[in-house]
């Protein structure tokens, strides 16, 4: 799920040229930034949102934030991380305002002696050694509901870490919570999803 | 070092991030437990399986309305810089 940030050949998203092009709101430019992270934008804000409505609007907003503050976009980070930063900020912007008594980033608690989480196993499957789309499909779809079924606070984390690859520091700024306390939570989110999936290993 | 504590640091070790005093209580642990290697296995593979995991593809028809709506404010941005000229 890494962010594929060349769709065009020849065209390197990163580099000064194309980043100057944007800022000279060069329609060509644009048009290549949009096909490029259309589908990551929205991929990113459906599963931050679970809500194909306010997927849309995230990625709507995102594209205009971009086109508006291209010019505030310092070189010092990846444009993709800066893409994705606006757009997680947009979709946990829409969460905290749905969720009254929101996710609270802060409530790290100790890890409970929780005997499902810490059930042991071995791997059921070899499958990373043999290539079989059905059962590849079978635990895509698992990890997926896995995935949707974590915590509030967990799920976020574990979505902007795991599949869209952010740096931790930026989860943090983004959360408003300290680099070890994202860490700690990405394992805790980690921890629950091996357990949730434990039908897959053997007892 | 007790289970617990291995798999506090699980994340940690697999992410190259243990200290190295704690990379050797952790190794020294991993080859004493008959369940923790086990439970380190299974911890990898539930991440192995991000493999497996599909992106959500945008509908076709919010794509073209999003490049339409980017394409208009490029025009904007032009008609509006050669007003100024």
């Amino acid at each position: 799920m890494a962010a594929s940030s060349q769709k065009d050949p020849g065209v390197n998203i990163e580099s000064p040229e194309f980043i100057a092009r944007l800022k000279a709101y060069d329609k060509e430019a644009f048009q290549i930034l949009v096909r490029a992270f259309q589908d990551k934008i929205y991929n990113l804000s459906l599963r931050l949102t679970r809500n194909p409505d306010e997927a849309e609007e995230v990625l709507q907003e995102t594209l205009l934030s971009v086109f508006n503050k291209i010019h505030t976009f310092q070189e010092r980070s990846r444009l993709s991380t800066w893409i994705y930063a606006i757009t997680s900020n947009g979709a946990l912007s829409r969460l905290r305002k749905k969720r009254e008594t929101l996710v609270t980033f802060d409530d790290d608690t100790p890890l409970k002696s929780d005997t499902a989480l810490f059930r042991n196993g071995h791997t059921l499957f070899t499958y990373s050694q043999k290539h079989d789309p059905v059962i590849e499909n079978e635990l895509a779809e698992r990890l997926e509901k896995a995935i949707e079924a974590l915590p509030d606070g967990y799920r976020e984390l574990y979505i902007m870490k795991e599949l869209q690859e952010m740096p931790i520091k930026d989860i943090a700024d983004i959360v408003g919570i300290k680099p070890g306390a994202v860490k700690t939570r990405l394992h805790r989110a980690r921890l629950l999803l091996r357990a949730k999936l434990s039908d897959y290993w053997e007892t | 070092m007790d289970c617990y504590k291995f798999v506090e640091l699980m994340s940690e070790y697999v992410e190259g991030d243990l200290s190295p005093e704690n990379t050797a209580l952790w190794q020294k642990h991993f080859e004493s437990c008959k369940n923790c290697a086990p439970f380190l296995k299974s911890f990898e593979s539930s991440r192995e399986l991000l493999q497996y995991l599909k992106e959500k593809k945008c509908p076709d028809e919010i794509k073209t309305r999003m490049e339409s709506l980017i394409a208009d404010m490029c025009e904007k941005k032009k008609a509006a810089a050669s007003k100024k000229n």
